[in-house]
């Protein structure tokens, strides 16, 4: 009864590649390409064989209970699984036709082109200045003091932190509220000029209203960047992103326009979960 | 509402509740409690560490111009600095002389100069003879200078030698002249001194009285004894032979009873019972002693084979297998003999006529009995030359046989030499001369009873015998210094023969078979006789004692019961030092009006001394207790007050180096020297310590190895720094060659120490370092080591600093490693750099701890006090870091 109830969405084939592109091919080609991606921590498989593409310019969003493999997921996307002992990731994730995991790539230089935000904001415990021009920094982006001021401007700007923190750049980042950390965090990602940004659940440690803002400035960003976020929230899911993908159990059950995965979701799962009968 | 039936409404609830709230007020008092103590043990521990040590932070220096004299200090008149400086003991005498000059009454007397010698320091020349090697031109002037007093004046004007007391004269004094000996008169001035001084007299005739007293009771017991004893004397000479059979019967019981046996046998004159029993006896003890003889020889046997093998596999236990089996060989062949022996004696009792056999075991069980009949019946010059002869004969068979026993030795060496030539060399080379030892001893013994008999040959007169000695007086057997007295003689004699252990008991035996009723009664009563003697004796040993401290206590108490009596001070009484007129006087005979003395130091008149301008300075401690002498003391007190000798600031204890002698020594080598360790620890330990904790805790996959590293590393944090003393030792030391004594190596073993510290702490700092900067840091694209330097490290600084800083402030107190490398020896100077020789701190205390001056007491609490300071500086510091550096994020 369960293998009957997996058969829909299990083993993707060549033919019926991914539904969310065949649903609507918006663009030619998805920025990000997975393919039967499975993530190993130690013996324990954590994610089940997904496959899934994420389209510039566009924000994706990936839904589900709590340890079903989204965090997961994402994290595979910029290699920051790397980082944990034992992870192993199999399976192929392309970003424009490349294969990161390729030994040819080197994660360093990865993560510049894939921003990440956290949970919990994690500004630096230095300056407001420094937190966003410490990736320029290392990756020698700026060739004199006033490009690096440039940067730090334009990025505090585009994350909507700049009239808030001009007249304090210098004071230490963690002394801002934590929606401000989090515009700041952001800032700091986009300060690197990525081209795409990893949101993991950004929002769940900030009031309404910082929430309000985080959103409004991921609906902005988006015409510049490939954003994929990690959600708890329904509500929040809806509200930024245009495509969603279900994941359920390690396994992606379902991906396709927002809309169409909140209004008429072919899976029960995924119509159990946004009506809220578990999760 | 919450007392009725509300929220507190049921009663088992509110027992409950009630429990747990007294679980917590007890294990707040626990905790309280605990955290009392720990305060009170560091506040006494600090309390007398800090007050011992004060005294060592002042000191007292005697402030003289000297004429620097060129004949003395530069004789050759080179002006050489590098001499001048060396010449320390003629700069030392000039500083002397300059005491003789003040005190010229001491310049005469030998025993006087020697004394005002040691009132200043044995080097106190040093500081003048850096000087005038510094400036030789000021040799020629006169100087004037500051020089370190000796330790024990030092401490006696601390007060640490003796308590005083000072009476202020209260009544005008008058001194009879101003020099030698003197008296002063002060009616009723010296009232108070002479009843302290007659009090303390007093209580010391009292202790003499009480130790009468006890005496007294001991006597009182003796003579019971004395009394119980003569009574029993009396009913023993007067019993009927059934009483004293009995009474034989018992004290024979006391004695082996083979011998008892034998002599009973041997009294009865049961001849063939006799010569069966001594025969089976003879016999039983050769066969034991050839079974000894066997196992001693198997098991040399066992040994040898042993030998054989540990060599033959090169085991070192060869040459003792070797050394066991030679022992018990030798033994096993002595025993052998010993068995032969026996045999033959059997053999020759056997052979004998049976009443010889009844003489010879008379002779060889019990000596002296064979002649108690004699000694019974009429004990006189004659009856003991008897015994004597007796003796004379015992003693020959001794000889006799002792030479038996050598010719079968040698038998038997001649026996073992083509079998066994190890044994029989080694039986020739040890039992021989030892038996051929003995043997000359047994006849010297024979030579001094042959003499003895020949002495008793030419005492003509007889004496009634007479068994109850004179009264009290019990003559000691041992005179031979006085002229021979015929009557002691005999009397010693007999006590001599009585008093033996072995006749004792064997001789009752012997009379009891005898059935000779005369002999076992004077038998018996001689033994209550030698009893007798003893609890006389004893009475007129405790006599003695008890007249002597009666005589002692009456005598003092007599002197002192009419008032105003003269008393004179004993040694072991209280100093009394009157001072008056600018000298010293102590008082050798005192009354409450008058002293009359010895002069310390000269009056300077003999004008009349007004009430109050005079003084008596009692030292409490006696003269003889002390190592200050009254004499010094007078003289220090008068530089005192001078204000020759003052106390000063001892800055010596941080700028000069360790000394022999305390009152010149100073903290400033060990202090550069833990100096010099602590940055040679310091540049070692930081860096590799954090190094390697940053590595396996940000770098080091985690699997066996490094587990494996980091169970090592805590273990060896856990390592008693001794070892890594011993370590150093061997590797630093005897490997490297490095110089011994230097901090380099007391750093390079310091740090071994230090690192486990350094490595756990910063470990636990970086782990402490939340994720989340290190996830921040890794998506923006930084390296695995960026996010380390960059963000990881700054925030675990202030752990890593505190560490190393607690993990130093052990290693500076650290001694043990540090005496095993060498760095507790002497050095004089500072050391220049990590290869000098140098000494630690701790190190430091803990020689100055075992010095046995008492002067060195202070200093060493003192060197504790700054090692104290320095580590509290040093916990200061970290927890100043912590604070400072530490962010939040």
């Amino acid at each position: 009864m369960v293998m009957s109830r997996m058969d829909p969405i299990a083993p993707p084939r060549e033919g019926d590649l991914m539904t969310a592109t065949a649903v609507k091919p918006t663009r030619d080609e998805p920025k990000i390409r997975a393919k039967g991606v499975s993530v190993f921590y130690g013996d324990k498989q954590a994610l089940f064989d997904v496959s899934l593409d994420m389209a510039e310019k566009t924000v994706t969003a990936l839904i589900g209970p709590s340890g079903c493999g989204k965090s997961t997921f994402l994290r595979s996307i910029n290699r920051m699984n790397d980082t944990i002992e034992g992870a192993r990731v199999i399976g192929e994730i392309e970003i424009d036709g490349e294969n990161i995991n390729d030994r040819s790539i080197d994660p360093v230089l990865l993560r510049a082109r894939v921003g990440m935000v956290f949970q919990k904001p994690n500004p630096f415990p230095k300056s407001i200045f420094d937190n966003v021009a410490y990736g320029a920094k290392i990756h020698g982006l700026a060739s004199s003091k006033k490009e690096m001021e440039e940067i730090v401007e334009q990025s505090l700007e585009r994350a909507g932190l700049w009239n808030e923190v001009k007249d304090r750049l210098h004071q230490p980042g963690t002394s801002l509220s934590g929606g401000q950390q989090q515009r700041l965090v952001i800032a700091r990602a986009i300060a690197v000029s990525p081209e795409i940004i990893l949101m993991d659940e950004p929002c769940s440690a900030l009031d309404p209203i910082a929430t309000a803002k985080i959103e409004e400035l991921i609906d902005e960003l988006r015409s510049n960047y490939c954003i994929v976020i990690v959600t708890h929230s329904m509500a929040q899911a809806a509200r930024v992103s245009q495509r969603t993908a279900f994941f359920h159990l390690g396994k992606l059950v379902e991906a396709g326009e927002t809309e169409m995965i909140f209004t008429n979701p072919r899976d029960s799962r995924t119509q159990d979960y946004i009506t809220g009968r578990f999760g | 509402m919450i007392n009725g039936r509300g929220i507190a409404s049921n009663p088992a609830a509110l027992k409950r509740l009630k429990r747990r709230y007294r679980e917590e007020g007890r294990f707040r008092a626990y905790g309280l409690a605990a955290i009392a103590f720990a305060i009170l043990s560091l506040a006494v521990l600090m309390i007398s560490i800090i007050g011992e040590s004060v005294s060592a932070f002042t000191k007292h220096e005697l402030s003289v111009d000297v004429m620097i004299d060129p004949a003395v200090v530069d004789p050759t008149g080179k002006r050489d600095p590098a001499v001048l400086s060396k010449n320390v003991s003629a700069f030392s005498d000039l500083v002397r002389d300059n005491l003789k000059h003040r005190f010229p009454d001491a310049a005469d007397d030998r025993a006087l100069r020697r004394q005002l010698n040691r009132m200043v320091s044995t080097l106190a020349g040093t500081d003048l003879a850096k000087r005038a090697a510094e400036n030789p031109g000021l040799i020629g002037q006169t100087a004037k200078v500051a020089v370190p007093v000796s330790d024990l004046i030092d401490l006696y004007l601390k007060g640490l030698i003796t308590d005083e007391r000072i009476v202020k004269g209260g009544a005008e004094a008058t001194v009879s002249r101003v020099g030698g000996e003197v008296t002063v008169r002060a009616p009723g001035g010296f009232a108070e001194v002479y009843e302290d001084l007659a009090d303390r007299l007093r209580a010391e005739a009292k202790t003499k009285a009480d130790a009468a007293e006890v005496s007294q009771l001991a006597i009182e017991r003796t003579n019971v004894r004395i009394e119980e004893l003569s009574v029993r004397r009396e009913e023993l000479a007067r019993a009927d032979a059934g009483r004293i059979v009995s009474e034989a019967e018992t004290y024979m019981a006391t004695g082996d009873e083979r011998d008892v046996a034998l002599a009973r046998a041997a009294g009865a004159g049961d001849a063939n019972a006799l010569r069966t029993a001594v025969e089976a006896r003879l016999r039983e003890d050769a066969a034991t002693a050839n079974k000894e003889a066997d196992e001693l020889l198997n098991k040399g046997a066992s040994y040898s084979k042993k030998a054989v093998d540990a060599e033959a596999n090169g085991e070192p236990t060869a040459e003792t297998r070797r050394i066991q089996a030679e022992t018990a060989y030798l033994a096993g062949d002595k025993r052998r003999v010993d068995a032969k022996l026996l045999v033959e004696r059997a053999d020759a009792v056997k052979a004998t006529l049976p009443d010889l056999v009844v003489s010879q075991t008379a002779l060889t069980v019990g000596r002296p009995l064979a002649s108690l009949g004699m000694l019974a019946e009429a004990v006189s010059p004659q009856a003991v030359a008897a015994v004597n002869l007796q003796e004379i004969e015992a003693a020959k068979a001794l000889v006799r046989d002792q030479e038996r026993r050598i010719a079968l030795l040698v038998e038997e060496v001649g026996t073992l030499k083509p079998i066994a030539g190890a044994r029989s060399k080694s039986l020739e080379a040890t039992a021989i001369p030892q038996a051929q030892s003995r043997l000359a001893r047994l006849n010297r013994d024979l030579e001094t009873l042959i003499a003895t008999s020949l002495r008793l040959q030419s005492i003509t007169t007889g004496m009634p015998y007479d068994p109850a000695p004179a009264d009290g007086a019990a003559p000691d057997a041992a005179a031979p210094a006085e002229p021979f007295d015929p009557i002691a003689f005999v009397e010693a004699e007999r006590q001599a023969q009585l008093g033996l252990d072995l006749g004792g008991p064997i001789a009752a035996a012997f009379a009891l078979g005898k059935k000779d009723d005369v002999a076992l009664k004077a038998l018996m009563v001689a033994h209550v006789d030698l009893d007798l003697a003893g609890a006389r004796r004893d009475a007129e040993r405790l006599t003695r004692k008890k007249d002597r401290d009666t005589q002692l206590a009456d005598g003092v108490l007599a002197r002192l019961s009419s008032p105003g009596v003269p008393i004179t001070p004993d040694q072991f009484s209280p100093s009394l030092l009157v001072e008056i007129n600018g000298g010293v006087v102590k008082a050798l005979t005192i009354s409450p009006d008058e002293i009359a003395g010895e002069m310390l130091i000269p009056l300077t008149s003999n004008s009349v001394a007004a009430s109050g301008a005079w003084q008596v300075r009692e030292l409490e401690v006696a003269e003889a207790d002390r190592m200050v002498t009254d004499r010094q003391a007078a003289w220090a007190n008068a530089l005192s007050d001078s204000g020759e000798i003052k106390s000063v600031i001892n800055f010596d204890l941080i700028t000069k180096a360790d000394s022999t002698y305390p009152e010149l020594a100073g903290l400033a080598a060990a202090l550069a020297g833990s100096f010099w360790i602590m940055l040679v620890t310091l540049a070692l330990s930081l860096p590799i310590g954090v190094a390697a904790a940053i590595y396996l805790e940000e770098f080091a996959p985690r699997n066996r190895i490094t587990d494996f590293i980091e169970v090592n590393i805590n273990n060896l944090a856990a390592v008693p720094s001794i070892v890594f003393g011993l370590l150093g030792a061997a590797v630093f030391i005897n490997f490297f060659d490095l110089p011994r004594s230097a901090p380099l190596v007391g750093g390079l073993v310091l740090s071994l120490i230090t690192l486990p510290t350094i490595i756990i702490a910063t470990r636990a700092a970086l782990g402490a370092v939340p994720p989340s900067i290190r996830e921040g840091a890794l998506a923006v694209g930084a390296s695995l080591p960026q996010t380390v330097f960059h963000h990881v490290l700054p925030l675990a600084a202030p752990g890593v600093l505190t560490g190393a800083i607690i993990g130093l402030a052990r290693a500076l107190g650290e001694t043990a490693p540090l005496l095993l490398i060498g760095m507790v020896a002497f050095v004089a100077d500072p050391p220049d750099g990590p290869l000098d020789s140098a000494t630690a701190l701790p190190v430091l205390v803990y020689k100055w701890s075992s010095a046995a001056e008492r002067a060195w007491q202070p200093m060493t609490s003192a060197a504790i006090v700054v090692l104290l300071v320095f580590m509290f500086a040093m916990n200061a510091l970290a927890v100043y870091l912590r604070r400072r550096l530490e962010r939040r994020w």
